[in-house]
């Protein structure tokens, strides 16, 4: 076999055999490039460029879009996956992506930036809590625990980045406090509606931890500003103080505002249902009338606050800000209780109320 | 012979109808298009003909279209020539017969080997058409496997199995 196969090659070159001779070849290829009208002018396009734009096309494009569309479709993909776990909640297969989310954005954002952020997230905790609560085929009861935990820790990270950030001098302490200072605030309030019955002593534990915390950090965050404030004293950081100083003197002023106007709707609501309500006493006048002043007794000291400030005295001024911000604090989880409970026994009356259609609306709405 | 090198000869032909890369083309492919259109055909001159036939009508259909395969692409036009020569011609055997006519005058030297060789080509001529091309690309023009297998239109498999039976066929017919 091997001999017939070297027989055959050695009759390759015979013309019997069919094969070219180097001269017939070059006669045909003239003959060839001349049938088909071959002009042997130099061609415009350089071999060169030929070749890069044949290689963009074959093998830059080809792999390159197949790889873009592939990166494409994997991150719209991601992104899908993302969002759908912004929704998720503690338990959830997508709550995983939602929490590696969370510390990707951390590991991308500046120091001022991650302080906020932390906050933001304890946020995300709370409503997590709070969507946990309102499906009640969620049996485990420890996830609340583990979830108010978390935003307890939350917290806990944007005091201690907070802090990294004044001593790091950093010229957006003041904001960054502030900032963290008025998300604190909102949520301060929103605890105690995202547990309204903490369900075992482990529970009711992380609550008053988480409420301890935020206290605490949000007092921090006040230290931190003034604090700031005396390390660097400029225009800037003096105005960027004022700035928090106004933004909680207006939320405090605010808050009365609301307080009051909650108390009004609770009488309103008390009055036209009197035959309904009467029964439950849920609320006198006389105690509506004492929950007002205490409101205005709370506050009674935030002007003069401001007059302090403006000495000088910055963090006495702060100090009476929190004092109130305690104060209406309580007044605000009494009036939350008798709406929560005029609800309630509204919606078990068999005939709607007038007042039913606004009073829910502001006993979900702790804060203004 | 690169597969790329072939791919950018043709893009540049498709794209630019660039004549030099065209040349190359037929510096590739012509050796072994010509031998099976020599085995296929009566006359050295035909073959010749028909090879240039290949390559102008490659050339027209590459202006147009792109080929992916310029070894499968040769021969299928090859092989519809062949078939287009004989209807246009109805030859028979004789012509076969007058072709070793001619090869046998071109013979100048009469070298012991070249006697040899070409005694194996004339019992070439005797064994089926379907061995001898198989035979022929594979030893005469120095083809792979998979190239006969994209020239024939068959897979790599039915190549090998019918180059075992064509190298049994010529066998049988040597003169022991």
């Amino acid at each position: 076999m091997t001999n017939l196969a070297s027989q055959l090659r050695a009759a390759a070159s015979q013309p019997s055999a069919g094969g070219f001779s180097v001269e017939q070849k070059l006669v045909a290829k003239r003959r060839m490039l001349t049938s088909i009208g071959a002009d042997l002018a130099e061609s415009p396009v350089s071999l060169r460029t030929k070749y890069l734009i044949w290689i963009s096309q074959s093998f830059i494009s080809r792999p390159v879009t197949i790889g873009v569309a592939g990166v494409v479709l994997a991150v719209s993909g991601l992104m899908t996956t993302v969002q759908a776990a912004q929704q998720s909640v503690p338990g959830d297969a997508l709550y995983t992506v939602k929490l590696i989310n969370e510390q990707a954005k951390l590991q991308l954002a500046s120091l001022d930036r991650k302080a906020v952020l932390h906050t933001e997230f304890a946020s995300n905790r709370l409503s997590e809590i709070a969507k946990l609560q309102s499906e009640p085929q969620n049996t485990a009861t420890d996830l609340v625990t583990k979830t108010m935990n978390a935003y307890t820790a939350e917290v806990a990270s944007a005091n201690k980045n907070l802090q990294e950030l004044q001593v790091s001098g950093n010229t957006a302490t003041i904001a960054t406090a502030s900032q963290v200072q008025q998300n604190l605030a909102s949520l301060n309030s929103s605890i105690a509606t995202a547990v309204a019955a903490p369900a075992s002593p482990e529970e009711s534990a992380a609550v008053t931890s988480a409420q301890t915390t935020t206290q605490t950090v949000q007092d921090n965050s006040v230290t931190v500003a003034v604090q700031a404030h005396q390390d660097i004293t400029t225009e800037q950081t003096t105005a960027d103080l004022q700035a928090m100083f106004t933004t909680q003197f207006t939320a405090i002023g605010a808050r009365k505002t609301f307080d009051l106007h909650r108390i009004a709707m609770i009488r309103v609501a008390l009055t036209a249902n009197a035959s309904t309500l009467s029964a439950l006493t849920i609320m006198t006048e006389a105690d509506l009338a004492r929950l007002e002043r205490s409101i205005n007794i709370a506050v009674a000291d935030v002007a003069p606050a401001n007059d302090q400030f403006q000495s000088g005295d910055y963090r006495g001024a702060f100090d009476v800000l929190k004092r109130s911000s305690a104060l209406l604090r309580g007044i605000e989880s009494t009036i939350a209780d008798a709406e929560t409970a005029i609800t309630a026994a509204l919606m078990n009356a068999p005939s709607l109320p007038v007042i039913e259609s606004s009073d829910p609306a502001s006993s979900e709405k702790t804060t203004p | 012979m690169s597969i790329l090198r072939e791919k950018f000869l043709a893009y540049r032909v498709s794209r630019y109808k660039d004549s030099t890369a065209y040349g190359e083309i037929f510096d590739l492919f012509a050796d072994r298009i010509r031998r099976f259109l020599a085995f296929k055909l009566p006359r050295t001159e035909d073959a010749d003909d028909l090879t240039n036939e290949v390559f102008l009508r490659g050339w027209e259909y590459m202006n147009t279209e792109s080929v992916a395969n310029l070894n499968a692409f040769f021969f299928r036009i090859a092989r519809n020539l062949v078939a287009d020569f004989y209807r246009k011609h109805k030859v028979t055997e004789d012509l076969s017969k007058a072709a070793h006519a001619t090869t046998d005058e071109t013979i100048s030297d009469t070298v012991g080997t070249k006697m040899e060789s070409d005694a194996l080509i004339e019992i070439l001529h005797t064994i089926k058409d379907e061995y001898r091309e198989v035979l022929v690309m594979r030893y005469l023009s120095e083809m792979e496997v998979g190239e006969i297998a994209s020239a024939l239109e068959k897979t790599s498999n039915a190549v090998r199995i019918l180059l075992h039976r064509a190298k049994k066929a010529l066998e049988d017919k040597l003169p022991k």
